[in-house]
């Protein structure tokens, strides 16, 4: 092996660099083709099957790939430079001296006795090529098709998206999306009653952002993976706006330790609610029956009760004034009682609103959750513990507070009302819970039976399995085995035909032949 | 041999024959490369066109030994090779002596070969290609260079045999002589009728045309043109990949392994004369019909249609890519 000429080695690395990139462009524009008819595909799929990747996402994260695969085609070095000694010496009409040199400097064919005159005559026709040597860029094959399959995709991704084929799971999951738009809108208004009885201004705020989603996903041509993000979206500010609840609960609870708040606290607000219902109490008989000696000794250890009872579970501040008013009192201060324990009374009423609006923020995103599930589950049939637990029932379009009040009353061991009324966790029948079942279907079925007497009206025929019948064969004989005419046909071949003849001996044959 | 002689030579020798045949100068060209690589040349056309008196001219400039065989249908094997007759010493013993025949030259003129029966054609088989013959058991290696021209009229075909594939396949090229051109046609009548003949002198001796053939050798081939060489003869063949649309309607049998040798030696010839130490592709094209046209035997339907393998040749150069690897 001898050492390639510099010339021609820098021609080369020149010629290789810009076919290189020419390459990197025709990767590119086949991954583009590929990458956007995969996308036309997917966008096309989804009229049929629910899907979760939207087609423009299909196309960008295509288009990224093929483009970054294109540029470290081009990017990367060239270690062979064959091709490229071909392709110079074919575009810049070398005469195949670039290409010879370099074989016979990297040994790919044996070295002869003009190989020296090879390579100088190379290196000549090099340095004489180098300051024009420019490949002009190679234009990739398929560039405008893979222009129209972009476009096409592009346009695909934006107007397809939401359409659904009638009869197709695309098309029950898009009816689903708009069962759970409507039953959003309920908790929606869940929501606004809930903010209006318990003065909660979170779940105030909140409500038309339910509703709004609610009526998104019941807009024409709403797909899954849209409904999903959207849904997705309106959780994490749900759930942002409700640990920033927690986080305040807990500090009015324990300043000390913000993180740790009673469990009970969170489930019956109707406990808070007995507390401040008693306080009232408490501060009217204050107010009422300040001379009775007896009655106040009772007030007194009341109020020792409540504090003792609260201990841990009520506000620092409100527990504070509650022993406030408990001293005053025993001091014969009743008036200064009365405004402790009314003190006392504002700040577990304002525990009450927090609390009221961390729940109605927990319960939303438990519909959203169980919506998103829905959503995502598409339309196979709703499983049997959804309907053991009453999840697919929308909510009642009553008093928006119905639904919370049942969760609290569970909570604090009152029977549900309804047919469940009664009924404990874990006994009974499901039937007996939930009471009859609901039709399933719009229409009611219709017995058909056949009158008449035998031998009359229509005949019915029924499918009949079988051995075939022998019958026998239709097909025409053939007189000559197709072997037989190849043979003839490669001895016309060979045979040897005198010029004036052939035309003849032509016709004649492709006589027969058509008469075959 | 530097490459530089070579090619002067060559020239010398062309003008040397231009002197005394007028025109035909790609034919001149293409008989001696021919000639320097080592092959030999069927030259076909009609009678009247100086096939016979070029390959006179040639050798008269070339000083070799030169005869011609005038090709007839009672010429026997033994006429051409030579035969062992019998001979009288002076004391009256007789014995065998071998008498040559005139294949025992350098330069042979195979005149209307095809009129011949192909028993005396295959006479020419084992001279033409091993450069030997061999007579009742005994084995003659025939004088360095070698060159076989034979002609063939292509009009009148009654009386004649047609040459077997196997003696057409040992020809390096098959040319073919046309009729003059206008210009030419009046110089030849001033040059042949005129009170003096053109004398042609000795340029190179046998010698020369050997040193010539082994530098021709010499010439390197790129990978790529050596396969596409293979992929040029393996288009002609009616099967198989990479067939050419007309050889796969026209063609019984494509050319042999022999068409790529000849197109590869020729090429190699033409590349010095191109000032070239390698093989280029348009080296290749120039030298591809003379050197595959008599290799494709048509079939039926492409005898029917006059089919003209020249043709068919250029359809398979035309549908063999020279580049197949890069893609741009």
């Amino acid at each position: 092996m001898t050492a390639v000429p510099v010339e021609v080695r820098r021609l080369l690395r020149r010629v290789a660099r810009t076919l290189a990139w020419g390459q990197a462009w025709a990767w590119a524009v086949w991954g583009v083709t590929i990458a956007a008819a995969a996308s036309l595909a997917w966008a096309l799929l989804g009229t049929v099957i629910p899907l979760s990747l939207p087609p423009l996402l299909v196309l960008a994260a295509g288009l990224a790939a093929a483009l970054l695969l294109a540029l470290a085609r081009g990017v990367l070095p060239v270690r062979d430079l064959a091709p490229a000694a071909r392709v110079a010496d074919a575009e810049l009409r070398l005469r195949e001296r670039v290409s010879t040199a370099l074989d016979l400097a990297t040994g790919r064919i044996p070295a002869t006795a003009l190989a020296d005159q090879v390579l100088r005559d190379a290196a000549a026709t090099a340095r004489d090529a180098l300051p024009g040597a420019r490949l002009r860029p190679a234009w990739p094959g398929g560039t405008r098709r893979a222009l129209l399959v972009v476009s096409l995709a592009a346009l695909a991704s934006v107007l397809v998206p939401g359409f659904s084929l009638p009869a197709t799971p695309a098309r029950e999951t898009a009816v689903r999306i708009k069962r759970e738009g409507r039953r959003l809108e309920q908790v929606a208004k869940q929501l606004e009653q809930l903010a209006r009885t318990e003065r909660a201004p979170q779940a105030r705020r909140t409500a038309p952002e339910v509703r709004s989603l609610a009526r998104e996903l019941q807009r024409e041509r709403m797909d899954r993976s849209a409904a999903l993000a959207r849904i997705a979206a309106l959780e994490r500010q749900l759930e942002a706006a409700r640990r920033q609840l927690s986080q305040r609960i807990g500090e009015a609870l324990n300043p000390q330790a913000p993180a740790q708040i009673p469990e009970s606290l969170f489930r019956p607000t109707t406990t808070l609610g007995q507390n401040i219902r008693q306080l009232r109490e408490l501060a009217a008989r204050l107010s009422q029956e300040q001379n009775v000696e007896g009655q106040r000794d009772d007030l007194l250890a009341q109020l020792a009760q409540l504090s003792q009872s609260g201990e841990g579970q009520l506000p620092i501040e409100a527990a504070r004034k509650l022993e406030e008013a408990r001293r005053k009192t025993e001091a014969g201060d009743t008036a200064g009682g009365r405004e402790a324990l009314t003190e006392a009374i504002q700040e577990l009423e304002g525990l009450r609103a927090v609390l009221a609006d961390e729940n109605a923020l927990r319960m939303t995103e438990r519909e959203l959750e169980r919506s998103s599930m829905r959503i995502a589950r598409g339309a196979g049939p709703e499983s049997a513990e959804e309907v053991e637990r009453g999840e697919t029932r929308t909510a009642p379009p009553g008093p928006g507070t119905k639904r919370l009040q049942e969760q609290e009353g569970e909570a604090v061991g009152a029977p549900p009302p309804g047919p469940n009324e009664g009924s404990t966790p874990g006994q009974g029948k499901i039937a007996e819970k939930l009471g009859p079942q609901s039709p399933r279907l719009d229409a009611e079925a219709q017995r058909s039976r056949v009158r008449g007497q035998e031998g009359q009206g229509q005949l019915q025929t029924t499918e009949l399995l079988g051995p075939g019948r022998k019958q026998p064969a239709r097909a025409p004989a053939v007189n000559v085995s197709p072997l037989v005419v190849r043979r003839a046909d490669e001895h016309m071949d060979r045979a040897r035909i005198p010029a004036d003849l052939r035309a003849v001996v032509r016709r004649y044959f492709l006589a027969l032949a058509q008469r075959r | 041999m530097e490459p530089e002689q070579f090619r002067q030579t060559f020239l010398r020798l062309k003008t040397e024959i231009q002197k005394v045949i007028v025109g035909y100068e790609a034919l001149i060209e293409e008989v001696l490369t021919a000639l320097v690589a080592g092959g030999h040349v069927l030259l076909e056309g009609v009678p009247g066109l100086g096939k016979t008196l070029l390959v006179k001219t040639l050798a008269q400039a070339l000083e070799l030994h030169y005869s011609r065989i005038q090709f007839t249908p009672d010429l026997m094997p033994a006429d051409i090779i030579g035969t062992n007759v019998v001979m009288q010493d002076e004391a009256g013993r007789r014995f065998f002596e071998f008498q040559r025949g005139p294949i025992f030259s350098q330069i042979v003129l195979a005149d209307e070969i095809n009129r011949a029966t192909p028993k005396t054609q295959s006479a020419l088989l084992e001279a033409m290609q091993e450069h030997a013959v061999t007579a009742a058991g005994v084995h003659y290696t025939l004088e360095e260079p070698f060159f076989v021209l034979a002609t063939q009229n292509p009009i009148e075909m009654e009386g004649t045999y047609p040459l077997p594939e196997a003696q057409v396949d040992r020809f390096l090229f098959k040319l073919r002589v046309l009729f003059p051109a206008l210009d030419d046609l009046v110089k030849i009548m001033d040059r042949t009728t005129g009170p003096e003949l053109p004398a042609v002198e000795r340029v190179t001796s046998g010698a020369t045309i050997l040193a010539m053939q082994t530098l021709a050798r010499e010439v390197a081939v790129a990978a790529h043109v050596k396969d596409y060489v293979a992929r040029v003869v393996r288009a002609t063949h009616p099967e198989g990949e990479g067939t050419a649309s007309m050889a796969k309607r026209f063609v019984r049998y494509g050319a042999s392994p022999r068409g790529a040798q000849a197109l590869l030696l020729a090429a190699k010839v033409r590349a010095l004369l191109a000032e070239r130490a390698n093989v280029s592709f348009e080296d290749l094209r120039a030298v591809s019909l003379p050197a595959l046209r008599h290799r494709v035997i048509l079939n039926f339907e492409g005898e029917a249609e006059g089919a003209d393998p020249d043709d068919i040749v250029r359809n398979a150069l035309e549908e063999t890519p020279e580049l197949t690897r890069v893609r741009r």
